[in-house]
């Protein structure tokens, strides 16, 4: 077993112990993804029906799930981290350690918001796909909390700039102005969004004649959008940082 | 053998517990061809059954979901035309699922919404439809009964009362 995947597994089952020892805080993260999800099926409900204005919704929460999951998680242990490299940690494991356990988090969280709503409501479109398409945004959300708990300097800035991260994700949707109304700047911002490619594949697979290349080729695109982001992660942690604690 | 025991053990926590969860549901998730879910479960299964009825043309069969004493009297060719006015040979179709059950305070009325996908064949349109069925039952033990017929039929004005 190479280096780097082995520092990776003892720090993954390491921080899953952690996570797991902090039963209280665990049951908040989890238990607020079905409560979203009963909101959404109180919401739709009433008019007995899904809208797209559903899909837009879930899949945001998604990544706010991923965001506000990670945002904390490396900047709170910095400490840590600085210390562990000296004695050989490499940055790369330690994000890998860090995006297994939030996706297994984040997979719980998705199917436990989509469950509360297919309980009331069944969603159009086939559930594995739209569970798939959900995962893909909270884990790009774990990418992007991740990123903000590298570079910042302290948790509260963490946690301040996860709004920064999601508002865009509204302002550069078609919720906000009909895309076809976009400024060319507008529409590649909006490409630069994980909610948009969730949603894209929300949208089409519930569609009456459902375009299948481009629900595989949004789901691609979060794809690759994860793995860029975690990389950019990786690099923003080779910086060696003096921590006052 | 200490791993796949475990490991057994889990997985068969975890499939019972799914199967719960369908379960109370009412059959929501799928569950494993089992019949699960309870009254709900079981409107749902009538739901589908009758619309794959539909779909391959069996009318004898889809008039079975009625009441055996209107039974012989179901016209489901001209029901179907009303419901998704089209006639039966110019509708295809191509897929349906359940959007939700519910049952009433009493439990002796149902309803479930449908959401069918047709191609009106003449046309060559594909449209989505939503369908509400109604079903009832005399007691709590009694099987479901389809009310498509009450629903469908023709409302003739009630000669005792004002207009």
């Amino acid at each position: 077993m190479s280096t780097t995947r082995r520092q990776s597994h003892i720090l993954a089952f390491r921080y899953r112990d952690c996570l797991l020892g902090d039963k209280g805080g665990l049951f908040l993260v989890l238990a607020q993804a079905p409560f979203i999800g009963w909101l959404c099926a109180v919401v739709w409900g009433s008019i007995e029906q899904d809208t797209p204005a559903l899909y837009f919704v879930l899949c945001l929460s998604a990544v706010w799930f991923g965001c506000v999951n990670a945002c904390r998680e490396i900047v709170k242990e910095r400490a840590i981290f600085e210390r562990e490299r000296l004695f050989g940690l490499r940055p790369g494991a330690y994000v890998v350690s860090k995006v297994w356990v939030l996706a297994a988090l984040g997979a719980v969280q998705v199917v436990l918001m989509q469950g509360a709503v297919e309980w009331h409501l069944q969603l159009r479109g086939p559930m594995p796909l739209e569970l798939l398409a959900l995962f893909g945004a909270s884990l790009a959300g774990t990418g992007l909390g991740l990123l903000v708990s590298a570079v910042a300097t302290t948790q509260e800035r963490a946690v301040f700039a996860v709004p920064l991260l999601l508002l865009p994700q509204i302002l550069f949707s078609e919720l906000a102005i009909p895309d076809n109304l976009y400024s060319d700047v507008v529409a590649a911002l909006e490409k630069a969004m994980p909610v948009h490619w969730a949603f894209r594949v929300f949208e089409e697979s519930a569609a009456l004649e459902p375009r299948w290349h481009i629900v595989v080729l949004s789901l691609v695109v979060l794809a690759a959008m994860c793995t860029l982001i975690f990389g950019v992660t990786t690099v923003a942690l080779f910086n060696r940082r003096e921590v006052v604690t | 053998m200490k791993k796949v025991v475990t490991a057994l053990l889990v997985l068969g926590l975890l499939t019972g517990g799914y199967l719960g969860v369908a379960h109370v549901s009412g059959g929501v998730f799928w569950t494993m061809g089992l019949a699960l879910g309870g009254d709900r479960g079981a409107l749902r299964r009538l739901a589908l059954s009758f619309l794959e009825d539909i779909q391959f043309k069996d009318f004898v069969s889809a008039a079975g979901y009625h009441a055996p004493d209107i039974r012989d009297g179901v016209d489901i060719p001209f029901l179907i035309q009303r419901l998704f006015t089209v006639r039966p040979e110019a509708l295809d179709i191509m897929d349906y699922e359940v959007v939700f059950a519910d049952i009433d305070s009493g439990g002796l009325r149902a309803r479930v919404k449908l959401r069918v996908k047709v191609k009106l064949l003449m046309r060559e349109l594909i449209e989505e439809q939503e369908v509400m069925l109604y079903f009832e039952r005399e007691s709590v033990d009694d099987p479901w009964y389809m009310k498509l017929e009450d629903s469908l039929r023709q409302l003739s004005p009630d000669s005792t009362k004002q207009h």
